[in-house]
């Protein structure tokens, strides 16, 4: 997804796995249990998945995360963050994740803690992962409409032939904005391939299914 | 009814191990049938949920479970009579019934799936996915269709990727503290202490999503120190970067509007002379690099000559050193040639010495080599000779075990026999029944003729002394009797007719009572008025205990 694409030097390769993390994200994690309190680590931790996970929802501001310390509590936010969005992209296990944090050397109660609320939401993550990324428009609206030429610049009457005017759309998940993916017109024959087309694909699909 | 019955037991153990077979279905306890039953229908349906046993105490307990199996029976299509008394209070051949629909309804590939679960560990990952894709399209083919906007709610959410997907577009920008916490200035303390949005608020806008901002800002870190500005390309970012060109060229405009000269006049003219100048000097440097490829190549040819040259030279110098004192420089070219020849002389005889012994090496190595091959086929041999062996032996055995299970096979083909056997019984029984409907149809032709014989003659007779009544006294007499004797005659085959249909009735009832004597009604009966006397006493016992807490209440 990201810009994976430069080649990993020959030096680093074999620390691979460490530096999937970068320094910020590692200093971030490091402030959990030694800067931030305890208490404040599991409130911050519950608040970033709560954020990472529905970030559409309005969910009340906990002013007391940075009541002390802001800066270090900016960065092991964004370090938490991170290390949820790294562990479900490479698709690490609870266990996985905990070795890594140990290797890492971070407070023992913000490794268990961090381990423990991605074990419960370790699904969530999957599936919000899931749906981002760059992709053709899924289509989930049709409208049409029947339309004939009344006049033309060719002709000066009608000449009564009905066309199929088909706008095929989707709606924005954010605004509920209709957007149009495609626009055509097609006559009556043209719209019955197209719909013997689409049959096709229900039964393709349902032979699969059944095979 | 005892294969039968020995049939369903097989299955039924096939089914669930846990089950103890016994003799007869008519010797099942409630607890066996609720076992068998829910084991039948978790195998036909692993998606029911049903209960696996019977509880031992509370009567409603039991009723509940047995229901729930009735109903979930129902389900699963069978068409007889069937509710909690099946279970609770079970009789052979209903039992029979039900027992023999469930076992039809096993799935058939039961069998083949406990074969197959050897190999299907050697399954390679495409036939996987492609199993997986299948078992998706499945349920996807099943789910009902849901509008988008509910799509994110409910189990939906549950079936992963639906069409809600986000870009993915990283806030390119993201202002997080470094990792070094000395580095930074106090000024950047302070922001970040105080001012700086968190990474939440920086990602809140519906253009740029979280786990793009934080991926891409990691990668970013992790890589950013080793590429170049320049490497790096931001097609899009939320905030153009300000072109700085115009704080630059700020001050010359300042100046230039001190000076009372027209600006733009004077910019235009700057401009055309620059970009006369650069005319120009591109147009220098495009001769000075004509000229210098020119030289280059001019380079290039004179090395290749000189290089040419210089061998023909170094000849040319020796000619000339030996020619100049020939006879001299013959004899020491001729004393050269001879001690040349005598070295090579040695040389060859040593080669000669050398060469001896690892020839003859070598030919002790290729024979100790053909024999340690052909040691190697003899062991081979032996081997496969003892293989073989091994093979018949096996053979051998299997023969013996296929003479066996051929034996024991017998009784299936028992079975079959005595399956055609019935068949050709009952087709035989089914001749017979037609045969006897064929007389019966045949008697009733009969007496339809004589019936109507009979009447005609009547009719005749009863015109004829009719006739003569009229005058004669005897005939009057006579035609009195033969309407009596018709009026007694009808009677009489009335009440054959009403005997038949009493008999066939007695048949009936018969028949009805037969299969109500198969129900042992009396010890179902017997257990019904033992369940209700214990829901009695359960029932007094409450009202007990409601009086109790009255009485306590009162009291308080």
């Amino acid at each position: 997804m990201a810009a994976t694409a430069v080649n990993l030097p020959s030096a680093e390769a074999g620390a691979e796995d460490v530096n999937l993390l970068s320094a910020t994200v590692v200093a971030g994690l490091k402030n959990l249990g030694t800067i931030i309190s305890p208490a404040l680590t599991k409130t911050l931790i519950a608040n970033s998945m709560k954020l990472t996970l529905h970030p559409d929802a309005t969910i009340a501001p906990v002013p007391e995360i940075y009541a002390s310390n802001a800066a270090c509590a900016k960065q092991s936010e964004y370090g938490v963050v991170t290390l949820y969005a790294v562990a479900t992209k490479h698709g690490w296990d609870g266990l996985a994740l905990r070795q890594q944090l140990e290797n890492l050397s971070i407070h023992s109660m913000a490794v268990d803690e961090l381990t423990r609320v991605f074990e419960d939401n370790r699904k969530d993550l999957i599936l919000r992962q899931l749906q981002l990324g760059h992709n053709f428009p899924h289509i989930t609206d049709v409208q049409w409409r029947i339309v004939s030429d009344v006049k033309s610049s060719t002709s000066d009457s009608s000449t009564g032939v009905a066309n199929f005017y088909i706008n095929l759309g989707h709606f924005r998940q954010s605004s509920g904005e209709r957007i149009t993916v495609v626009e055509f017109v097609c006559n009556a024959e043209e719209l019955q391939s197209l719909i013997n087309r689409l049959k096709e694909i229900e039964r393709h699909c349902a032979q699969m299914a059944v095979a | 009814m005892d294969e039968v019955d020995k049939i369903i037991m097989h299955q039924l153990n096939q089914v669930d191990p846990g089950i103890d077979p016994t003799e007869e279905l008519s010797e099942f306890t409630p607890e066996q049938v609720v076992r068998a039953v829910s084991g039948c229908l978790s195998e036909i349906r692993p998606e029911l949920e049903l209960p696996r046993s019977l509880p031992g105490g509370a009567m409603a307990q039991r009723f509940g479970v047995a229901s729930s199996l009735a109903e979930g029976c129902k389900e699963c299509g069978y068409r007889g009579d069937i509710g909690y008394q099946t279970f609770l209070y079970p009789n052979a051949v209903e039992l029979r019934r039900l027992l023999m629909y469930l076992i039809e309804q096993l799935p058939r590939e039961r069998l083949e799936k406990e074969e197959g679960t050897g190999k299907q560990q050697s399954l390679s990952h495409r036939e996987l996915l492609q199993r997986r894709i299948r078992k998706e399209l499945t349920t996807q083919l099943k789910t009902p269709w849901v509008p988008q906007f509910a799509r994110s709610v409910g189990n939906r959410k549950s079936m992963g990727c639906s069409s809600l997907c986000i870009e993915f577009r990283p806030h390119v920008n993201l202002s997080v503290p470094s990792a070094d916490p000395e580095k930074r200035t106090k000024e950047e303390q302070q922001y970040f202490d105080q001012l700086a949005p968190n990474l939440f608020q920086q990602t809140a806008s519906s253009s740029v999503d979280l786990i793009a901002s934080v991926l891409h800002k990691n990668e970013l870190d992790r890589w950013g120190r080793e590429l170049q500005d320049s490497d790096l390309l931001f097609v899009d970012s939320e905030e153009p970067t300000p072109i700085l060109n115009p704080s630059k060229s700020h001050p010359e405009k300042s100046s230039s509007d001190v000076e009372d000269v027209d600006p733009t006049q004077e910019l235009s003219n700057q401009v055309q002379e620059l970009q006369i100048q650069c005319e120009t000097l591109l147009a220098e440097r495009k001769s000075h690099a004509a000229a210098l490829s020119a030289l280059k190549l001019r380079e290039s040819k004179a090395a290749e000559e000189i290089n040419r040259i210089q061998p023909l030279l170094k000849a040319h110098e020796r000619a000339s050193l030996v020619l100049a004192d020939p006879e001299e420089n013959i004899a020491k070219l001729e004393a050269l040639l001879k001690s040349t020849q005598a070295k090579r002389q040695t040389l060859t005889q040593q080669w000669q010495e050398y060469r001896k012994p690892l020839l003859e090496n070598l030919e002790t190595l290729k024979s100790a080599k053909e024999a340690q091959h052909v040691q190697g086929i003899r062991s081979n041999i032996e081997q496969l000779e003892k293989e073989l062996q091994e093979k018949t032996q096996l053979h051998n055995e299997l023969n013996a075990a296929l003479r066996n299970s051929s034996q024991s096979l017998a009784p299936r083909k028992e079975y079959t026999r005595r399956i055609h056997e019935f068949i050709g019984n009952i087709r035989k029984q089914r001749a017979d029944i037609f045969k006897v409907l064929d007389d019966t149809r045949q008697l009733q032709k009969q007496l339809n003729v004589v019936g109507a014989q009979l009447q005609r003659q009547f009719n005749y007779t009863d015109d004829l002394l009719f006739q003569s009544a009229k005058h004669d006294l005897h005939a009057k007499r006579a035609y009195k009797l033969l309407a009596q004797l018709h009026s007694n005659c009808s009677e009489l085959v009335e009440c054959v007719s009403l005997t038949g249909n009493v008999t066939k009735q007695i048949r009936e009832l018969e028949v009805q009572i037969d299969a109500e004597k198969l129900k042992n009604v009396l010890t179902s009966l017997q257990q019904i008025t033992g369940d209700i006397q214990k829901f009695e006493q359960h029932i007094q016992e409450l009202q007990a205990q409601i009086q109790a807490v009255e009485q306590a209440n009162r009291g308080s």
